[in-house]
């Protein structure tokens, strides 16, 4: 009768710790994000996907904007190589948040039909799921729950199955319908902040949300940064984010500390600006600070969501894949990553 | 015909923004060798223009030019205006051209703004059409559409993907096309399909020629400093990127330059940087292999002035005025040689001649180019413009401040307004803020010397200006009020019609308020329901009433009559000061921040403080009127503030009374009166609530 008792509450125990958060994302791999907008993949890359066994690519197909006012497609994805067949493709769409405010009515099946028929133009075969990244918040979350379920429906008789980026904002509201959830832990601080956090990975910013981890009822993943931001400011003042820039021109930067370079010169530079402009004004004074988290702050955090959530890194993706970023990073750090 | 400048009192709101405050401008760029609007694209108003020329039915309808893009499926019974225009007039030529244009343009725009995705099949069948469109194009044998269909044939191709094929193209027909619109589209197009092979630098030096310069900055941004200057230099002498690259160059630098001055910090990479641009200029005028001269010798004399050199760099921008370049290069040395002397010589004889003839030069030029944009009130804005305020704002407006020439900086910057408003009757705040800054004897003096003896530089600047005298009256009647000359306004206000202040937007205000009120007892917060019409002059009222009270208190007997005309006194002064609220009294605009900024301002509020301790100074005042004297004194906002915040030693915020402000002093006044008083007070101090709480805290304090 003891031993009965005591089989009966380890059940008890077992039950609830399942209860306590969503399952592990099913057939977990070695992942990245695609999200250029032609699809070419170079000698490093292609490496990059054989020496990590990479399983999964979640390829930005296009984003959804509003173009003159109507829900549209914009800046599609083009094909410059075939996609490798041997890879699980994930058609990935940004849904900018605005358009949840617009009309959707048959949105949701022009997008399913426009991913399938990409699919097919481009002999990409290996494709089970569609993955839809929002940054929704509660005023726009019913539409956007509503959008989702549609999605979904259609989805379900081809077999396919829906997934969502999460935001850590978004932990603490209710979880959207779809098959599991990708966490996105990059871009986790405001860019413009002011209080010395690292815009893509802060630990500071992250630890509020920790404790809703555990409990969240989606199944999980997580995605993790490999870029680096070079961030333009005016004293502490955020202005834009220079993406292509000669930051070696010693006519216009000087490097005053490791990550740290000073604007020697006035000039205006054909880079996109926080205000929409295409042209960014750097002037003497300004600051470029490189802001990239280091491996072991990274590692440091992806022990901290283990800890809250066993097994949401039993799925890991770096975002994103692109030469520019992978060598950010050194191939330990990426097998520790996608290992655990 | 004299012109009168007429500046509307509609400045009692503008200037309300800026009371006390700087008017900040930009500093424009002063290096210009190529045309301002070569910078923006121009094909599409341009194509526009053809179109709204070649019907009414398309003018009434121009949105319909964009909406070709999405009539293929129907064009036979299309009711775009285009198409129907072209219908009308039988023109069967145009309507074989639009039925191709527009199944190119239908394609296009399902490209980018369409969610369905096209099958291969699609994308085949869509190919077909733009190949059959191109061959359509090129089979077309006639010439009066002959630029519209060559052009075609590239767009086709491009959206094919066919660059080779365009760059053939281009090359077979470029020297048998007439300069168009279509022309220069397909150069871009031409210059697209050079990125795409690679030929950078052919595509950069078109991109200049046709005024690319986002797609230039873009292929030339490793070439933007010193270095990249002299590698374009060495590949080719006479490429037209370099007027791009050297113009780029000296903007930013002499702008670096003048960043540096202006914040007073250094700026050593970009001084070496222009002293090696210098050298190099030098030795590209030596090599005599550059086709315009003039651009490097205006741009190492320009560089020589920003980096202190001015009699060097004036002197090599004189040089340049007459070498070899383009009109627009020569014309570009004297502007920045007028810029060079203004900004290196002081005010006076010499600068003001030579201002004589370059600022009516510099007129000519800015109405000789083109508009770069159309402001709403600007009648011409330009380059020519821009560095005509860089000069008139920044450079002569400080330099004659610090000089002490008020006259002449008055007539410069009235003349400035007069070039900045054109016909609109309005008013700029630069110059709204010089007049209202000037005192009153200062506006006297600008104005009589307007209609005076002058020189022929001064005559010249006051020529068809002239402040409106409704303004001038009512200008200077407000200065005398803020600088307490009630006697001397009334000339001046008496002047100004009643027509004139009820046609101010300000007139309804005005009306609805009284400066006869204690602020203490009746409070005037908000404009009265509909618009009420002035019946009098007040700010004339007010100087005769203020005077008056003064008389009253001279020719009093008693105390109490006396403390009443103080008191009386010292609510004017209130009501009028900035703090008042009949601020308009003495000042054109109100904020809360407001404070004493004006020259020969007077100081009202501590004038009200005097007079109210004036009263409470007189002997025989009722129970009654002494509870009023001492309510309005403790009321009154001036001096220090009475509570003050400081922390402790543990950091934490903590409140206390200042004792030796007037206002605390005040208060305590009232207080004690209200304890000695307990039976007899009027019901505003029974009443008060923040002596009340002063009761209490100065108790527990």
């Amino acid at each position: 009768m003891k031993r009965i008792t005591y089989i009966v509450l380890l059940l008890a125990a077992l039950m609830s710790s399942c209860s306590r958060g969503g399952a592990d994302v099913q057939d977990p791999k070695p992942s990245v994000y695609y999200w250029r907008t032609v699809f070419s993949l170079d000698s490093a890359e292609q490496q990059f996907l054989a020496q990590h066994h990479v399983g999964r690519i979640y390829m930005r197909y296009f984003d959804v904007a509003l173009l003159r006012g109507n829900v549209m497609p914009n800046a599609t994805i083009s094909f410059n190589q075939p996609v490798p067949q041997d890879i699980e493709i994930i058609p990935t769409v940004f849904i900018v948040e605005n358009c949840l405010n617009a009309d959707l009515n048959g949105v949701a099946q022009k997008l399913v039909n426009r991913i399938l028929k990409m699919n097919k133009v481009h002999n990409i075969n290996n494709v089970k799921e569609i993955q839809i990244d929002c940054d929704w918040t509660k005023n726009s979350q019913e539409r956007y729950f509503n959008f989702l379920n549609e999605v979904r429906q259609l989805l379900t008789p081809l077999g396919m199955r829906l997934s969502a980026t999460i935001r850590l904002h978004q932990l603490i509201m209710k979880a959207p319908p779809v098959d599991y959830g990708v966490l996105m832990m990059y871009n986790t601080g405001a860019i413009d902040a002011t209080n010395g956090h690292n815009p893509i990975l802060d630990y500071r910013d992250v630890y509020p949300y920790l404790k809703n981890l555990r409990n969240y009822s989606l199944p999980l993943c997580a995605a993790w940064p490999a870029y680096k931001w070079n961030l333009l400011k005016t004293g502490n003042q955020f202005k834009a984010i220079l993406y292509d820039v000669n930051l070696a021109d010693t006519s216009l930067y000087r490097e005053v500390a490791p990550g740290h370079i000073v604007v020697v010169a006035n000039r205006s530079l054909p880079e996109p600006n926080s205000d929409g402009s295409d042209l960014t004004r750097v002037l003497l004074g300004d600051s470029v600070i490189t802001v990239m988290p280091t491996d072991s702050q990274i590692l440091d955090i992806i022990s901290a969501t283990e800890k809250e959530r066993p097994g949401i890194n039993k799925q890991a993706i770096i975002y994103s894949l692109d030469t520019k970023n992978i060598n950010n990073y050194n191939t330990q750090f990426y097998e520790k990553v996608f290992n655990r | 015909m004299r012109k009168f400048l007429t500046v509307s009192l509609l400045a009692f709101i503008g200037l309300s923004a800026l009371a006390c405050g700087p008017w900040v401008r930009p500093h424009y760029y002063v290096f210009s060798a190529y045309h301002r609007n070569t910078v923006e694209n121009t094909f599409y108003p341009r194509m526009k223009a053809f179109w709204l020329d070649y019907s009414p039915l398309i003018k009434a309808q121009p949105s319909d030019i964009d909406a070709l893009s999405y009539v293929e499926d129907n064009f036979d019974e299309s009711d775009n205006s285009v198409i129907r225009a072209a219908r009308e007039k039988k023109d069967t030529e145009m309507l074989n051209y639009l039925r191709q244009l527009t199944q190119y343009l239908n394609i296009c725009y399902n490209i980018s703004m369409s969610w369905d995705y096209p099958s291969e099949e699609e994308t085949a069948h869509r190919n077909r059409t733009l190949k059959m469109v191109a061959i359509r194009a090129r089979d077309y044998s006639g010439t009066r559409l002959a630029p519209q269909y060559h052009l075609l044939v590239m767009r086709c191709q491009m959206v094919l993907g066919e660059h080779k094929k365009n760059l053939a193209y281009w090359n077979n027909v470029k020297d048998k096309l007439a300069p168009s619109v279509y022309k220069d589209m397909m150069r871009d197009i031409y210059a697209g399909a050079l990125v795409n092979s690679g030929n950078i630098d052919e595509a950069s030096n078109i991109y200049y020629e046709l005024g690319d310069m986002a797609s230039i900055m873009w292929l030339k941004r490793d070439e933007r400093n010193l270095e990249g200057i002299k590698r374009e230099y060495a590949r080719d002498p006479k490429s037209p990127s370099l007027i791009f690259l050297v113009q780029d160059f000296v903007n930013n630098a002499s702008d670096t330059r003048y960043s540096a001055n202006l914040y007073a910090s250094s700026c050593p990479e970009t001084d070496n940087e222009i002293k090696g641009f210098i050298a190099l200029a030098q030795k590209v005028l030596k090599d005599g292999k550059t086709d315009c001269p003039a651009l490097w010798q205006s741009a190492m004399g320009y560089l020589n002035h920003s980096i202190g050199n001015s009699q060097q760099g004036i002197s090599q921008l004189t040089q340049a005025m007459t070498m070899k370049g383009t009109d627009r290069m020569r014309d570009n040395a004297r502007t920045c040689r007028l810029v060079a002397t203004c900004e290196s010589t002081k005010p006076g004889k010499q600068l003001y001649d030579f201002l004589f003839t370059e600022l009516k030069w510099l007129l000519q030029a800015e109405r000789n180019d083109a508009p770069s944009s159309t402001g709403e009130y600007a009648p011409i804005q330009n380059h020519y413009s821009e560095v005509l305020q860089n000069i008139v704002y920044d450079t002569l407006d400080p330099a004659l401040t610090q000089a002490g020439d008020t006259n002449m900086r008055s007539l410069i910057m009235t003349w400035m307004e007069r070039h900045d408003l054109g016909d609109y009757e309005g008013f700029s705040p630069d110059w709204k803020n010089l007049l209202d800054n000037l005192t009153a004897q200062e506006t006297i003096d600008f104005n009589n010397r307007l209609g005076s003896k002058m020189t022929p530089f001064e005559n010249w600047l006051s020529e068809n200006t002239k402040i409106e005298p409704n303004y001038f009256n009512d200008l200077v009647g407000t200065k005398m009020i803020r600088e307490g000359r009630f006697q001397e306004a009334i000339p001046y206000l008496q002047k100004v019609s009643m027509s004139f202040l009820n046609s101010q937007p300000i007139a309804s205000y005005v009306a609805a308020r009284n400066y006869k009120f204690q602020p203490c007892l009746v409070p005037q917060y908000e404009y009265r329901d509909g618009v009420i019409s002035l019946k009098n002059n007040q700010k004339l009222e007010f100087c005769r009433d203020m005077i008056a009270a003064k008389a009253e208190f001279q020719k009093a007997t008693t105390g109490a009559e006396k403390a009443m005309a103080a008191y009386k006194i010292a609510g004017f002064y209130l009501q009028a000061s900035f703090r008042g609220n009949c601020w308009y009294l003495s000042r054109y605009g109100n904020s809360v921040n407001d404070e004493m900024c004006y020259k020969e301002e007077a100081d009202f509020l501590g004038e009200a403080a005097h007079w109210y301790e004036t009263a409470l100074a007189q002997q025989g005042i009722s129970n009654k009127d002494m509870q009023l004297y001492l309510y309005a004194n403790a009321w009154l906002p001036y001096g220090e503030e009475m509570i003050v915040a400081e922390y402790d030693s543990n950091y934490n915020l903590i409140y206390k009374y200042n004792k030796q402000s007037r206002k605390f002093k005040a208060m305590v006044a009232l207080k004690q009166f209200a304890t000695k008083n307990p039976n007899s007070l009027i019901p505003v101090v029974s009443k008060c609530d923040v002596l009340r709480q002063f009761k209490f805290l100065y108790v527990s304090n």
